[in-house]
């Protein structure tokens, strides 16, 4: 029985760069085995092996019409990733948002200052 | 779909921002409680405790505390171990979830997170770059968001057999 793919399972299968790219281009809708390896610069057993790697995470899944292999994305699977990443950047943007904030109002009140000393001189 | 933000095969999440500040003011901004306490907090959150000592082998122990919500008020404890400061262009550190005496939870990430602050056209340039050190950290965070999202449905379950029970 095959085992339950996990997230770190996912993970790995992303971190691979080709994959990366093979996922970039079905996100744009269902490729055969023959497209895929004609836009990567692959052969197409490597494309298979990455395909199959893939597949086993269940981030594709594979239509057969005749000979031909059609892939397509799950995107679900890739969601918790997305997720993490997300909230990760949110809080970065929230945290400088804060700090533009608070920089702006720094440097308003030392000009204020600088004024006041100039006024008194 | 796009995926370029984070570089997932280093394990490093990277994020920028530019400043219409000098940079010994953003600097100071990221290495004085003072400063600090106004912005480091997610927004609404405050910075209730700050204790650094800025050197490098020092540390910063800092306590971020949510609004008053539905769920209680959260708090979040974060340290930091200051392992390269160069005025004012750099800060590296360790960076790690801690209890209220600053002893690292067990079964949270050892992260490394470096600022950069550059002058960039009269302005300032802050990029923070975090490293989580090994790529089980990574796994064990995506989890923790996972975990987050688990807990949301178990609270609508709850909510629904509580529904059906009256």
């Amino acid at each position: 029985m095959a085992r339950l793919a996990t997230t770190a399972d996912v993970f790995n299968a992303i971190a691979e760069p080709q994959r990366r790219g093979i996922i970039s281009m079905l996100a744009a809708g269902e490729q055969s085995v023959n497209d895929l390896t004609e836009q990567l610069t692959l052969k197409q057993p490597q494309v298979s092996k990455h395909l199959k790697v893939l597949k086993e995470v269940e981030l594709v899944s594979v239509r057969k019409a005749g000979k031909q292999r059609f892939y397509s994305l799950n995107a679900t699977k890739l969601k918790p990733i997305h997720d993490w990443v997300a909230s990760f950047e949110h809080l970065w943007n929230e945290r400088f948002d804060r700090l533009e904030t608070y920089l702006e109002t720094l440097q308003s009140e030392s000009t204020k200052g600088e004024k006041h000393d100039n006024d008194k001189s | 779909m796009t995926m370029t933000s984070p570089n997932i095969q280093d394990r490093t999440f990277e994020v920028s921002r530019s400043f219409n500040a000098p940079r010994e003011l953003v600097f100071a901004a990221f290495s004085q409680c003072e400063h600090l306490k106004h912005w480091w907090g997610p927004k609404d959150w405050e910075l209730p405790v700050c204790e650094m000592d800025f050197r490098v082998g020092g540390s910063w122990v800092y306590c971020m505390r949510g609004p008053d919500g539905e769920g209680g008020i959260m708090e979040s404890w974060g340290k930091w171990v200051y392992q390269e400061i160069s005025v004012p262009e750099k800060i590296v550190s360790t960076d790690n979830f801690v209890d209220s005496d600053g002893n690292i939870l067990p079964d949270t990430p050892d992260m490394l997170t470096t600022v950069v602050f550059e002058d960039v056209d009269g302005k300032t340039l802050v990029t923070n770059t975090t490293v989580f050190e090994r790529k089980e950290d990574l796994d064990m965070v995506i989890s923790m968001g996972m975990a987050e999202g688990v807990d949301q449905e178990f609270d609508k379950l709850e909510a629904y057999l509580e529904q059906q029970s009256s």
